[in-house]
């Protein structure tokens, strides 16, 4: 009997821990709203409000690049009120992301990171931020895509979230249900309403890692541009199907050219891993390391060649 | 074995919150026959015929303003309506929606859930908060359905809610999402205090309620904020409370007497308490103090720091102004003073915002024109020249013209007029200069008029 009631318990318990109440959300806004910031460069004029997260108890601030391009000093506002001085640590245009320092020995909550990389199509979320200077507004939805592009900048893998993202939410969080950074909303790319788009966790603190240690971020290339096999370009090619990256242009001194990669060779391996399209190409380059060699086989002419290529630094 | 059974209630208990996804299904359906949709509708040959003078120019200049309108909303009748929605408060059939919406009308129709049209009268309306009550006229005397008030003090940021309404026209129309926060201040006026929501708010939610999941109305839909015209998910609702006070008065009387106290407050943050040497940052501060006002007869000064109206906590800025509307006229309320690290307390007789606007500020004037450069800005004396030229109707202090950029603190802008420095009366730039001069601390705290407001500011050296 009391084996039953206790299975009947965890089971009610188990339960919860993935249902949904009517103030779910409004506790976890309680518990992270501390670690949510309002950023501007100006504090007189509310046209350049954006928003950022605390990503350390010392005070270490991420945000989009664009919310402080061209200053290398911002204002950081808490939400108790407090504003602190911050400056621009070090900044990825790439990935739209900046590392700010609040001037300050006060300790700080801080947020987690999700593993983006384990998102789901429709799991909630919800993002706070500064929306038209409206601080600490929180805003519901779910997660409605992922891998998205929009070719505005260097390297993109955008979550795409129904959540209200407006100017001024730009740089804040968006978190899952477990309370963990799950993206950075990137409100410059607005295409319609209920289309937000947030740059994933993953990608975010391999960037800011990057960023504090060397205040820069390498990025491991081998000149080439790859693009996805549409139906045409595998007809052109005589390809028996569509899985790899397409090679279309390759860069003068690089270590394509010298290990005499050519335009049209489809990449379908790389460092040990499968290419299936363009994204997985970048994904793969972009976990690899600087100066190593690494394995690749590529298709030509329907004949399978291996080559071993040197990582070169991406300028 | 009985404890477990509490243990397992309690959990039974705790889900009575859970969510599922027929939650709001099941609320709407119950909750949908209060909510009405409104058509007000303005006859303007009535109004042509009984006072229009073709001859006159004004009567002329609103024809074409008029007809100006018609085209924009794409309307080529005679008759420009207004369309948006209500929400049922009494069997008897008390309607309330928003003021914007019923404005303009000569007729106000109104239709339920189950598709019956009735007309309406307008029984009261308060434009300041943009609500307005009306009546169905309903000839069998039916009972309709009507919704309850929740305690929207209650309202929790987070908190899911919906929002059922007549967008664009479309009847019934349900749309979900979250209390996106409060105390939100959008430039109505001093009485803003809106809930803030992402659940879609459009052109014909107007009036609408918005329920919690009790399906109690937490608020009114009043507002957007939109780049585009429709919901960017920034909308604004008149939080229940409000609404209920408000209609509470229009039941009684058709209109809302709000109190007036008579002085301009600010919120009292970190460097401004440090300054004035406070413990905290309760309460809010007093900034300025119209003459001949409640307040001033009650003996407040500008500097003084008010902790409690009437026994009650002033928690933020909007609290006070909201405190004092809801005191009844004439009425003597006991506010609780910081002064100069003394408490103390004092009664202020109440008087309506009509007979505050009637209460007028005597003025004089002085001085010479110089601009002078005192650490990162300038300043010039305030000359009857500067004044006019700047419409300034303030007669003491010095004008801030200009502020280095490498002297970009938050606390000092262009326009400014510096009225005090370290609480001292400054009234030429000479003085300013002195007093900075001869500070030693490494702050200095300012008493400015910005755009009108006496606010107290920290700059540091």
């Amino acid at each position: 009997m009391k084996k039953l009631t206790l299975c009947i318990l965890m089971l009610l318990v188990s339960f919860n821990a993935l249902s949904l109440d009517r103030y779910t959300i409004t506790n976890l806004v309680k518990q992270l709203q501390p670690a949510v910031v309002t950023i501007t460069q100006n504090i007189q004029s509310s046209n350049s409000i954006a928003s950022g997260v605390i990503v350390s108890s010392d005070g270490f601030v991420v945000t989009n690049y664009h919310a402080v391009a061209g200053g290398n000093k911002a204002y950081v506002k808490l939400a108790d009120g407090k504003v602190y001085d911050a400056t621009v640590v070090s900044y990825d245009e790439k990935t739209d992301l900046a590392v700010l320092k609040m001037g300050t020995y006060d300790a700080f909550r801080y947020v987690m990171f999700a593993n983006s990389d384990k998102v789901e199509v429709g799991e909630l979320v919800f993002a706070i931020g500064s929306p038209y200077g409206f601080e600490k507004s929180v805003s519901m939805g779910i997660i409605s895509g992922k891998n998205r592009q929009t070719g505005k900048f260097g390297y993109e893998d955008f979550l795409q979230t129904d959540a209200a993202i407006n100017p001024g939410n730009s740089g804040g969080p968006l978190f899952n249900l477990d309370g963990q950074l799950i993206g950075i909303n990137t409100a410059g790319l607005r295409t319609g309403n209920g289309i937000g788009l947030a740059i994933p966790s993953n990608l975010v603190q391999r960037v800011i890692t990057q960023l504090k240690q060397k205040g820069t971020v390498q990025r491991p290339t081998i000149g080439v541009e790859v693009a996805d096999i549409t139906r045409k370009v595998q007809t052109i090619l005589k390809l028996n199907n569509t899985s790899g990256a397409v090679v279309y242009k390759i860069k003068r001194g690089s270590s394509a050219q010298m290990v005499g990669l050519m335009a049209g060779d489809v990449i379908i391996s790389f460092n040990g891993s499968n290419v299936n399209n363009a994204l997985e190409f970048k994904k793969i380059l972009e976990h690899s390391n600087v100066g190593s060699m690494v394995r690749m086989r590529i298709v030509r002419n329907n004949k399978l060649i291996n080559y071993k290529i040197r990582l070169q630094q991406e300028k | 074995m009985k404890k477990i059974y509490i243990a397992v209630l309690s959990l039974f208990a705790l889900n009575a919150n859970a969510l599922e996804r027929y939650t709001i299904a099941n609320l709407v359906d119950k909750i949908n026959p209060a909510v009405v949709y409104i058509k007000a509708v303005e006859d303007k040959t009535v109004k042509e015929n009984t006072k229009a003078n073709p001859f006159s120019k004004k009567d002329k200049q609103a024809a074409l303003d008029n007809h100006k309108k018609q085209v924009s909303n794409g309307i080529k009748s005679k008759k420009n309506y207004n369309i948006g929605s209500g929400v049922i408060i009494s069997k008897e059939g008390l309607v309330i929606t928003n003021y914007h919406v019923v404005e303009i009308a000569d007729k106000i129709t109104v239709t339920t859930s189950d598709n019956k049209f009735y007309d309406a009268k307008i029984i009261g309306f308060d434009q300041k908060s943009d609500l307005a009550l009306l009546k169905i006229d309903s000839k069998d005397n039916t009972h309709f359905t009507f919704a309850k008030f929740a305690d929207s003090n209650n309202a929790r940021i987070g908190e899911l809610v919906f929002a059922i309404g007549n967008p664009y026209g479309l009847e019934g129309t349900v749309s979900t999402g979250i209390i996106s926060g409060r105390n939100r201040n959008i430039g109505t006026n001093i009485y803003d205090d809106f809930l803030q929501t992402d659940a879609s708010i459009n052109p014909g939610n107007s009036g609408g309620p918005l329920f919690d999941l009790d399906g109690k109305i937490v608020g009114i839909n009043t507002a957007i904020f939109s780049q585009t015209g429709g919901s960017d998910g920034i909308g604004f609702a008149i939080p229940s409370n409000t609404v209920d006070l408000i209609v509470t008065q229009l039941k009684q009387t058709g209109k809302v007497v709000r109190g007036w106290l008579g002085i301009q407050a600010q919120i009292i943050d970190e460097s401004i308490a440090t300054a004035l040497k406070l413990e905290s940052t309760n309460g809010v501060l007093v900034a300025d103090v119209t003459a001949n006002s409640p307040a001033k007869l009650a003996g407040i000064k500008s500097g003084d720091v008010i902790l409690k109206y009437n026994d009650k906590q002033i928690k933020n800025l909007f609290d006070l102004p909201k405190m004092v509307a809801k005191t009844a006229i004439n009425d003597e309320a006991k506010i609780t003073l910081l002064r100069k690290s003394q408490q103390l307390v004092v009664n202020a007789k109440i008087i309506s915002t009509e007979q505050g606007a009637a209460v007028e500020i005597s003025q004089e004037d002085e001085i010479t024109v110089k601009q002078l450069k005192v650490l990162g800005f300038y300043i010039t004396n305030l000359t009857n020249e500067v004044k006019k030229e700047l419409k300034i109707t303030t007669t003491k202090g010095v004008l801030v013209t200009n502020v280095d950029k490498s002297f970009k603190r938050f606390n000092l802008v262009e326009g400014d007029i510096i009225l005090q420095v370290d609480q001292k009366n400054v009234n030429s730039i000479q003085e300013v200069k002195h007093l900075v001069d001869n500070s030693t601390k490494p702050s200095l705290l300012l008493f400015i008029n910005r755009k009108g407001n006496n606010i107290f500011s920290v700059i540091e050296k």
